[in-house]
């Protein structure tokens, strides 16, 4: 009896954990698109929003893709408004040539995540692993404007991108990294 | 009413005839007082080190401006800080070119930040002479605007390894590179080297660049007992390498490309491990030369730059400059993209402060040649070997890289 008692209790555990994950994808901000409406140069970010903790910005993939560029262009993605030194100014995070279709993917590299989104600076330790140093604090959280900047035309194309504050579980994580000496933080 | 007409359309003409050649001589970046020339670099982030690239170039361009310019014009110099981020690469080079209107582009440290901006310069006729990396991408194929004097790191390889067979003795040689266009372009020199010799590599272990733990990339190499060693790697992974080999007992000839030759910083980063080890040199050793013109620099740069390192970047970002002032001198006072680039094609056997220069309508590459430097105690190298000059034959190894 017990033991049947006990096999129903996990497949209860499963079910609602099934349940649960269903909803958290439910719940995830679905991908965006491009618009089928817009006839001239458009771009989206993926994903669309981002915590700032450094475990979350350097292990997720940011990528601006974009359309309706010249074939054989090449572009730039600039944050706007970025506050820095108490001004407010243009920060180059991407860049990618044009495709034949008039497309392209930019991905945010590493440097540019660790350098621009959270202020750090990369080092090494003693086992000459490289450690992520925060001793500043990230860009601040808000919605930004993404700019793709054409090099050899006027071309143009903008989105919004949001980053958020560090989350709880960004937090955890962090901490974790910060435990096995991989994030030193000297604030 | 007529007559007036024709007298009105008469003076435009004339007007347009006597503009034209103001007009037509108009060239960005070029007054007649000045020439104003960029370069991007990183003065900030983990590749600062290399930074002094664009400072050298600077210092050159003091001398230049106090020995009073070059055809009465003095040299503007533009130099900013891209932190070896392609993205903030593309940017400066947009508003160097058409916010600052610089005439032309020097040097400017890293393959892919170059690698970035290189169409768009040429697409916008902009001279560009001596990106300070040692890829193929930059003259091979060649364009009009574009003139490279970095040695290839195909030739680099080559020349190590026949060193190493030919006058060491070496038997049993091995490569340890970074899995990119660098590391493949110095495992393609090093194949075709020993090709020759009819001999092949005993193994070819690569690195990717986040990698830290290099425990078993060292226990591959080592199982292939090689008696030399050649690293193409960042100074962090050199640094990783040598200590890791050192642990485990493994000790062979150590050779290695111009991008690790700053021995005073690798001789500390490895705590002393880097003794012994041979590289190639793009130019004259810092403290180790009796090229005359070196001592004019280093005086120069006491006078304008005192904080500067005298280090082996340092002065390659002058060398790397030099055949750029010499075709502005030989250019003369009409000064365009295209008379610059004449007068690029017609350096022949320029001697600075690196090997001897030659290009050429369809020759985009300076030099071949490098010569053998080692890491003596402290950090100080010396000099192992004169000029030696590559016999690659770059279309093999070119269309072997796929190219």
């Amino acid at each position: 009896m017990r033991k049947v008692w006990s096999k129903n209790r996990y497949l209860m555990a499963g079910l609602m954990l099934g349940v649960i994950s269903m909803i958290a994808v439910g719940c995830a901000t679905a991908p965006a698109t491009f618009d089928p409406n817009v006839k001239g140069p458009q771009m989206i970010v993926e994903p669309s929003s981002l915590g700032l903790n450094v475990a979350t910005v350097t292990g997720t993939a940011i990528v601006f893709k974009g359309k309706g560029f010249d074939p054989s262009d090449s572009v730039f993605i600039e944050l706007l408004g970025v506050k820095k030194e108490g001004k407010e100014v243009k920060v180059p995070i991407a860049e990618a040539d044009v495709g034949s279709n008039g497309e392209f993917a930019a991905k945010v590299e590493t440097l540019v995540k660790v350098s621009e989104l959270l202020r750090a600076q990369t080092g090494s330790n003693e086992k000459m692993e490289t450690t992520i140093i925060v001793s500043q604090p990230t860009i601040d959280p808000g919605v930004y404007t993404a700019k793709a900047v054409s090099m050899n035309s006027k071309k143009t194309a903008e989105c919004k991108w949001i980053l958020e504050p560090p989350s709880f579980w960004g937090n955890f994580k962090d901490w974790i990294g910060e435990s096995q000496g991989k994030i030193v933080k000297k604030q | 009413m007529k007559k007036g007409l024709a007298m009105l359309y008469g003076c435009v003409v004339v007007l347009c005839l006597a503009l034209a050649p103001v007009v037509m001589a108009e060239q960005r970046g070029v007054t007649d007082t000045e020439i104003r020339i960029g370069q991007y670099g990183p003065q900030t982030g983990p590749a600062a080190l290399w930074g002094s690239v664009a400072r050298g170039s600077g210092l050159l361009f003091d001398i230049i401006n106090a020995e009073g310019g070059i055809h009465g014009r003095k040299i503007t110099y533009f130099l900013r800080d891209d932190g070896y981020m392609p993205a903030r690469t593309k940017a400066i080079v947009k508003e160097l070119v058409e916010d600052k209107q610089v005439f032309a582009m020097a040097s400017g440290v890293g393959t892919a930040p170059g690698m970035a901006v290189k169409k768009y310069l040429d697409t916008n006729q902009v001279p560009w002479v001596g990106p300070a990396t040692g890829s193929s991408h930059w003259a091979f194929p060649p364009t009009k605007y574009l003139f490279a004097d970095y040695p290839l790191y195909i030739d680099e390889a080559s020349i190590l390894v026949n060193y190493a067979v030919k006058t060491l003795g070496k038997k049993r040689i091995a490569i340890f590179y970074q899995n990119d266009d660098y590391g493949k372009e110095g495992v393609a020199g090093a194949e075709y080297a020993l090709e020759k010799l009819g001999m092949k590599l005993v193994a070819s272990v690569s690195v990717e660049p986040l990698d830290t733990d290099l425990s078993s990339h060292c226990m591959k190499l080592k199982e292939a007992n090689p008696d030399m060693v050649l690293l193409w790697l960042l100074p962090k992974h050199g640094a990783i390498i040598l200590g890791t080999a050192a642990k485990m007992g493994f000790s062979p000839q150590w050779m290695t490309t111009s991008t690790l030759s700053d021995t005073p910083i690798m001789f500390q980063i490895t705590k002393g491990l880097y003794k012994g080890v041979i590289f190639t040199s793009f130019g004259e050793l810092p403290d180790a030369t009796t090229n005359p013109l070196m001592d004019k620099y280093k005086a120069a740069k006491d006078k304008f730059a005192p904080n500067e390192r005298w280090g082996v970047f340092y002065t390659a970002g002058i060398l790397f400059v030099e055949p750029m002032v010499e075709a502005l001198k030989k250019a003369g006072r009409d000064l365009t993209a295209d008379s610059f680039v004449k007068a690029m094609e017609s350096i022949k056997d320029f001697q600075g402060i690196g090997p001897k220069l030659t290009f050429g309508p369809n020759q985009r590459q300076g030099s071949r040649a490098s010569f053998l430097g080692r890491c003596g105690e402290g950090g100080k190298s010396e000099k192992l070997s004169d000029w030696l000059t590559s016999d690659v034959d770059l279309d093999v190894v070119l269309k072997k890289l796929g190219r």
